[in-house]
């Protein structure tokens, strides 16, 4: 940029001019007015409550603005799929604190004397599996003292979570209502990069559970109290005297993520991801640590062992990461311990029987390194694999998954490309791509599979590479699977797409937004660029600037990758540039 | 409790009082932006500015909103008065006069030109080509994003800066000869 660009420049910028204090005096009382008389009036709908059950009423319906939209998988793990430094680094910033945190440290919480999980609050009129936050306490000092809060989403539907939704209340029973005292602000450590407003959606899918938040409860008189936030809500008791001391020992330094962090007191499989440097770090780490991993509980102010579980390369959902399959467990504060090359590591996790058990886990393939499976896809309450049309059908329980290890791959493949794809409930989950043994998560980032096959081997297109995938299918599949993969091809907007599309729809590529319309993106959970089992997908032309209008900017990591095409929530129009392809919905 | 009155995002305007204390805040900026966008014209600039708060106040209060910036006021404001660019456009796209810039200098010294007699200028240029200067060389976007706002080709969009550009400088050499 030359001098008179950047004279021209300033010159624009400062072509400007004050506004009238008339004008701004009048507008100020008008826009103020405004929402006091919508505060006035929702406040006189409030409906009167007993003290007994002060829960039941006033947790807030979800504003009918607040939409549902189509599922995502859980987006902080996704986020370490296609993690590179920054996102190792972010994990160990651990588990993250409200804004009304004080210099408490986070430390584990024994919830083994009693039942220190806040039970679902249950409004009158609301459906039992409406998102609820779990407690780790259920009674604070007067004095103050910290707890950890995880969001449930015990819904039928995806949970928004983004912080975009703002922060959460904290608020005080008061014998008729509940009135807030204060701001339970986002704690927003899980989440990373530069995001410009508004933010990526997060989506809690249906019967997950949340990231642990630390939050510290301020001296507050004695009386009953309660966290909200994204529309759920959590209750707890602050007394002088609080029967339960639930800090015991100190914390320790996490190296090690574990997600979910609250489980069932039926156990199930969790996601492991070593906080580390360098993607080659992380591989080593998965390459040499320990098969088996140690599960301790606290109690009695130490750890101590209750059991062992087998460690999987969790090759779909996390390529330097892995997974294991935990035992059930009573109500408690847990640890897991791995034994990696550099010596011990550890991450906490808590369980609650308030929770709902997740689905079991299915091996299905083994990695060629340590025979190790190298993913696995979770398998709900029907249980099969489909494809095409059926993978979207249900909206829980349905998976699918398609590899192509290494031995199966064809002469013009061997020895260059692992491709490994995940559909759970019609939505990709994950996938990974290894070239010669070495993850390559930074090409994912910046290709996906499909081009990075396509520039490697130059000759694999669309159909081919489909082709490939079901020649190589390794799993039985139902009779959806004769349904063809990609029955048709469409070419239009989005917004005629929506009109057409049930389920969910990935992207790929660059999208124009044009900001007039009903068409919102999604952050997507895998960032695929292709999913050749069959799943829904629109495929795009890259295009040369960033594509979203300055509300949607995304931070740099997510320009390329799969976004979700889904209901709008600040309504803006698109169109897509490029052929798009929509298998089996259309 | 300790309230925060804004966020490490945003500012929390869920009261009225917090509404109020956003408001001082953001005014002046989001009044400044769309000074420019308008060429200075000060009655559509005060609609759009009330508007643009006006759907805050009604995003706050349905919940949509909670915590917001002065951004967001902002891309309001702008996404409004752009939708009538776009529809006035398609109103008179066969009534579009090809500005005449044969006069136009090969540069100017902006430095010495104040922003007054700019915003004067800006106001005179075909709304297009203004919008699209504002929105690339103050508010940094990208030309691709312009074009998808407006609803042109990139190309075109090149080109109403171009043009614009050039109308600018001939006016300023104008009157730096008055």
């Amino acid at each position: 940029m030359n001098s008179e660009d950047t004279d021209f420049e300033a010159a624009l910028t400062s072509a400007t001019a004050e506004p009238d204090p008339g004008f701004v005096a009048r507008l100020r009382a008008d826009v103020v007015g405004r929402l006091s008389a919508s505060s006035e009036h929702a406040h006189r709908h409030i409906e009167p409550v007993s003290d007994q059950q002060p829960e039941l009423v006033l947790v807030e319906p979800l504003s009918s603005s607040r939409r549902r939209r189509v599922p995502l998988l859980a987006g902080i793990c996704a986020a370490v799929l296609v993690a590179t430094v920054a996102i190792a680094v972010t994990h160990r910033s651990g588990t993250p604190h409200s804004s009304v945190r004080e210099s408490e440290p986070t430390v584990p919480v024994d919830t083994s004397t009693s039942s220190l999980s806040t039970a679902p609050a249950t409004p009158t009129g609301e459906p039992a599996t409406s998102p609820w936050i779990w407690l780790s306490r259920a009674e604070v000092s007067t004095s103050g003292g910290a707890l950890l809060a995880v969001v449930v989403n015990s819904s039928d539907t995806p949970l928004d979570v983004s912080p975009a939704n703002g922060p959460g209340t904290f608020e005080r029973w008061t014998g008729s209502r509940w009135e807030r005292v204060g701001t339970w602000a986002n704690g927003t450590a899980d989440y990373h990069g530069t995001v410009a407003f508004p933010w990526p959606l997060i989506m809690l899918p249906s019967g997950e559970t949340g990231t642990a938040e630390s939050v510290t409860i301020p001296p507050q008189r004695a009386g009953r109290y309660r966290l909200t936030k994204f529309g759920a809500s959590g209750t707890f008791e602050i007394s002088d005297n609080p029967t339960i001391d639930p800090y015991l020992g100190t914390v320790e330094p996490k190296d090690l993520t574990i997600s979910p962090q609250l489980l069932g007191a039926d156990g199930g499989p969790v996601h492991l991801t070593k906080a580390a440097q360098s993607i080659g770090e992380m591989e080593t780490f998965v390459n040499d640590v320990s098969p088996i991993a140690a599960i301790e509980r606290w109690a009695d102010g130490a750890w101590s062992p209750v059991g062992q579980t087998p460690l999987i390369a969790d090759g779909l959902y996390n390529p330097a990461g892995m997974a294991a399959v935990l035992p059930p467990q009573p109500n408690g504060t847990y640890r897991l311990v791995l034994t990696g090359p550099s010596g011990v590591v550890h991450g906490i996790f808590w369980v609650s029987d308030a929770v709902e058990a997740r689905p079991a886990i299915t091996p299905t393939a083994q990695f060629r390194a340590n025979r190790l499976p190298v993913g696995w896809v979770s398998l709900g309450s029907e249980p099969r694999w489909r494809a095409g049309r059926a993978l979207s059908a249900g909206p829980r329980g349905s998976a699918t998954v398609t590899l192509i290890t290494d031995d199966q791959l064809d002469d013009s493949l061997r020895g260059s490309t692992v491709v490994a794809t995940a559909v759970v409930a019609g939505r990709p989950a994950s996938f990974v791509v290894w070239n010669g043994g070495s993850p390559q998560a930074a090409l994912l980032m910046q290709d996906g599979p499909r081009r990075l096959l396509a520039e490697r081997l130059g000759k694999v297109s669309d159909a081919e590479l489909i082709a490939i995938v079901e020649a190589l299918e390794p799993f039985p599949l139902t009779d959806a699977a004769s349904a063809p993969i990609v029955p048709d091809r469409y070419r239009g907007s989005v917004a005629e797409l929506l009109g057409k599309v049930e389920g969910a729809a990935t992207v790929t590529g660059w999208v124009v937004i044009d900001p007039n319309g009903k068409i919102k993106l999604c952050e997507s959970v895998t960032e695929t660029a292709v999913s050749p089992c069959g799943a829904p997908s629109i495929d795009v032309e890259p295009y040369p600037d960033p594509p979203f209008n300055e509300a949607w900017k995304v931070p740099p990591m997510r320009r390329v990758g799969g976004y979700q095409v889904s209901e709008t929530r600040v309504e803006v129009a698109g169109s897509l540039k490029g052929d798009i392809l929509f298998p089996g919905v259309l | 409790v300790h309230i925060e009155p804004t966020t490490q995002h945003g500012f929390d305007v869920t009261t009225p009082e917090s509404l109020g204390r956003f408001f001082d805040v953001a005014v002046h900026p989001v009044f400044h932006s769309v000074m420019r966008l308008t060429g200075g014209d000060r009655s559509l600039s005060e609609d759009l500015t009330q508007d643009a708060f006006r759907d805050l106040a009604d995003a706050v209060a349905t919940g949509r909103e909670s915590v917001v910036d002065v951004g967001w006021v902002i891309a309001v404001a702008r996404r409004r008065y752009i939708d009538t660019v776009r529809r006035s456009a398609r109103e008179s796209s066969k009534l579009r006069l090809v500005a005449s810039d044969d006069a136009a200098p090969e540069a100017t010294d902006w430095s010495s030109v104040g922003g007054d007699r700019v915003l004067e200028e800006l106001g005179r240029l075909p709304t297009d080509q203004r919008v699209a200067l504002i929105r690339r060389h103050v508010d940094g976007a990208a030309v691709a994003t312009i074009a998808s706002e407006l609803g042109r080709s990139i190309e075109a969009i090149e080109s109403l800066m171009a043009r614009g550009r050039r109308t600018l400088r001939a006016a300023s050499a104008r009157k730096d000869h008055e």
